[in-house]
């Protein structure tokens, strides 16, 4: 399926198209780009590939700008990794950062330019207590949620409800497995904690590359809603083309994506960063992974509702394919993550309390 | 070309469709919308700005739309747009002037990072800045109208932007915002200045807009060297006290209201070392602006102690 | 029980007199000092030392005793350092 590329799907999947843009398509470049939170991202791309001259003056500011907010994302992550060293210092369990987190302690250039501070950690199940209490001797506490969402966070979720530091007000989400243990598919943390490797210099860990992959693989298509879009894809291209460098890492990668269950997110991650991307994946690779996909109609409707849901917000807020699209991914999202009848109490018990509370505001 | 140049008619016709774009200091606005009131702000408020050629390039793309209500009775209101994000809720159709300020100013607080942003106004003479910071109610922008109609270049009313790599302070010389007593007073001193239209009933009370002087808007391409930093009070009754304040405390209050001291880094750091360093620092307590004034023509960048010695000369 | 030996992250520093104002790089934080607590991270910047080599420096240019409650003090002064994150144990 050819993929009508606009010009910040263009800019990240061919860098040197914007050496053309003129200044109007800058202009929208920028504006496009912002709403992704991808600006810093795009700037270090454009740097990397010695295209910087080629950036005209009023475009460079706004990068540049974003490009500070992300410096300091990186700077409050970090901080915050420390902390949480510091707060666990004497509860002797392994601790494997995710995400965001993992990607900056890791100095992997996946983790230039993104926009995350909150901290994401992986722990044994029988050991989320001891965790909990120890962040809470340290200043963390529970973000005040209804106990109609408490429970839904303990009984359906993997993680417990967030933990924000009282006085930093930034967020901890301790995990005990990757995806929703009554979600379809269920990688075994045992084996994910069992690989994790140590980050030097700390007592930390973060998975092993495949791992990795395949985490940021199924929290972009089975977990998300591809709310963050083009954010997610962005991310596992950059993690394909550093890890893709060593030829070992995709015969790894396929055989551990079968081995805990996550072959059908994966199967849409090489799938859509190739498409939509270009990312370089090994032909073999992408034909191995055509037994994972769904059943037809899936492939195509997926195909529609990721390149819709992908399409650029129109900048003037009128309702869009593309929010109807990201509707429907949402939807999904939900559906792969409970089983049916809870799904629609829960969707409604949602609907009911958003009405309520837009009436009393 | 500048806004004085379009007639009333064309202005409003253009604000309307495609939108108009105005050159102001480090920023360009795209502005559209076809809410009279702005219109009319930005004929009497900025007609000595530069609009430039609808290019579609702007640093800013804003819009301000009157929300339609099915019930006759709600009164109609106006919504603030940034590209497809619609961050506040809506306020009263009177107040739609006001709010393009006061969105104008969210914009550059959140967007300028390449710029040390405080919460402060700055005037400048024969190049050296005074940095007049204080919180809503402090007098800063009655004491910035007051020193700019005696003659002081307006840099800005709100937001002192300092831009790293020269510690300078860019200027944006845009209409200054008074409250209540403070249009009255102002008008006093001098009753030939021109205000935009005066709104009641905001959550700050009666809100105006001075306009800013021509010569201001002509040199907002030229940066200042801060050289004074002057921590105004209003009081209602008593005499003028100006102390010099220590540097300590000035640096961490304009670390604390800063918008973006702490994403800096230690770029902010090392900028409000820099600020702080080269500044004389006072407070200043007063209740008649005459006096104040005279202290201000008083300030020589040469001088340290004359200013500090000549407020103890006037306490006494 | 193994006595902790306390050291300062990345600090850059910025005084007017007495004033003392320090911007701690990892954390992103600036602070205003007290004296003694501003002498305190000079004296750890320097060297990594033990509340008790810490209180016996701190006192010696005092030219005070460095007595129990002294010791108290300064370990108290150690304890908000700490949470500040302007100190760190060594590990």
């Amino acid at each position: 399926m050819q993929v009508k590329r606009d010009v910040l799907i263009q800019s990240f999947a061919r860098p040197d198209s914007v050496v053309s843009l003129t200044p109007f398509a800058w202009d929208m470049l920028v504006r496009c780009t912002r709403p992704h939170t991808l600006l810093a991202r795009l700037l270090i791309l454009l740097d990397e590939h010695q295209l910087s001259d080629k950036i005209p003056a009023f475009a460079r500011r706004h990068l540049e700008s974003a490009r500070i907010v992300a410096n300091n994302e990186e700077r409050v992550l970090r901080w915050e990794v420390n902390r949480i060293q510091r707060a666990l210092r004497d509860v002797d369990i392994p601790i494997v950062l995710l995400k965001g987190a993992a990607y900056v302690l890791a100095n992997l250039p996946v983790a230039r330019g993104r926009l995350s501070s909150d901290v994401d950690i992986l722990v044994p199940k029988d050991q989320l207590r001891v965790v909990e209490e120890a962040l809470c001797r340290y200043g963390w506490e529970a973000v005040k949620l209804e106990s109609y969402d408490q429970l839904y966070y303990r009984t359906w979720s993997h993680e417990l409800p967030p933990l924000r530091h009282r006085d930093r007000k930034t967020i901890v989400d301790v995990h005990h497995t990757i995806l929703p243990p009554t979600g379809r598919l269920r990688p075994d943390p045992e084996k994910l904690l069992e690989a994790a490797l140590p980050l030097d210099g700390t007592r930390l860990k973060v998975l092993a590359p495949a791992d990795m992959v395949l985490h940021s693989a199924a929290h972009a298509f089975q977990d998300g809603d591809l709310r963050r879009g083009l954010r997610d894809l962005v991310d596992l291209d950059d993690l394909f083309r550093y890890f893709g460098s060593d030829p070992t890492f995709w015969d790894t990668l396929t055989l551990r994506a079968e081995k805990i269950d996550l072959a059908r997110p994966l199967y849409y991650a090489l799938h859509f960063t190739h498409l939509v991307l270009d990312t370089p994946i090994p032909e073999r690779i992408l034909q191995t992974s055509w037994r994972w996909r769904p059943i037809w109609p899936l492939p195509a409707v997926m195909d529609m509702l990721v390149t819709g849901a992908l399409a650029s917000r129109p900048l003037d807020a009128s309702k869009s394919m593309g929010s109807f699209f990201r509707w429907l991914l949402y939807v999904r999202s939900h559906w792969l993550r409970m089983p049916p009848w809870p799904l629609v109490k829960h969707l409604l018990y949602k609907a009911i309390t958003r009405g309520r509370r837009k009436k009393s505001s | 070309m500048q806004i004085a140049h379009l007639s009333p008619t064309q202005l409003i016709e253009r604000i309307k469709d495609p939108g108009i774009y105005i050159e102001t200091g480090p920023f360009t606005i795209h502005l559209q919308t076809a809410v009279a009131h702005i219109a009319e702000g930005i004929r009497l408020l900025y007609e000595d700005f530069p609009i430039l050629e609808n290019s579609g390039v702007a640093d800013f793309h804003i819009s301000f739309i009157r929300t339609r209500s099915l019930r006759p009775w709600v009164r109609p209101e106006v919504r603030f747009r940034l590209d497809s994000e619609s961050p506040f809720a809506p306020l009263p159709l009177e107040q739609a002037f006001p709010m393009f300020e006061w969105c104008f100013n969210w914009c550059i607080s959140r967007h300028a990072n390449q710029y040390l942003v405080i919460h402060a106004a700055a005037v400048e003479r024969d190049g050296y800045a005074t940095i007049l910071p204080g919180p809503p109610g402090s007098g800063k922008s009655t004491l910035c109208a007051a020193l700019v109609i005696r003659g002081w270049r307006l840099l800005t009313d709100e937001l002192t932007l300092v831009a790293p790599a020269t510690n300078m302070i860019a200027a944006l010389s845009r209409p200054i915002a008074l409250k209540n007593r403070s249009i009255d007073v102002i008008r006093s001193i001098d009753p030939q200045t021109a205000f935009g239209p005066i709104c009641q009933d905001t959550a700050k009370g009666a809100v105006g807009h001075m306009r800013p002087p021509t010569e201001s808007v002509l040199h907002v391409g030229d940066p200042a060297l801060p050289r004074w930093i002057v921590f105004p009070t209003y009081k209602t009754k008593g005499a003028m006290n100006a102390r010099p304040m220590s540097k300590g405390q000035t640096f961490m209050w304009f670390a604390r209201s800063s918008f973006n001291y702490t994403l800096l880094g230690l770029t902010g750091f090392e900028v409000l070392s820099n600020l702080v360093d080269r500044a004389d620092c006072f407070t200043l307590e007063y209740s008649n602006l005459h006096d104040v004034i005279e202290w201000f023509d008083g300030f020589d960048p040469r001088e340290l102690a004359a200013a500090a010695n000549s407020a103890h000369a006037s306490q006494a | 029980m193994r006595v902790l030996s306390w050291t300062t992250p990345r600090l850059v520093w910025k005084s007017w007199g007495e004033e003392v104002i320090v911007f701690n790089v990892a954390s992103g934080n600036t602070h205003l000092l007290s004296p003694v607590a501003a002498q305190a991270l000079r004296i750890l910047e320097q060297n990594p030392a033990t509340i008790f080599e810490l209180s016996n420096k701190l006192a010696g240019s005092a030219s005070v005793d460095a007595d129990e409650e002294f010791i108290e003090h300064v370990e108290k002064l150690i304890t908000n350092l700490d949470e500040l994150g302007l100190v760190e144990p060594v590990s």
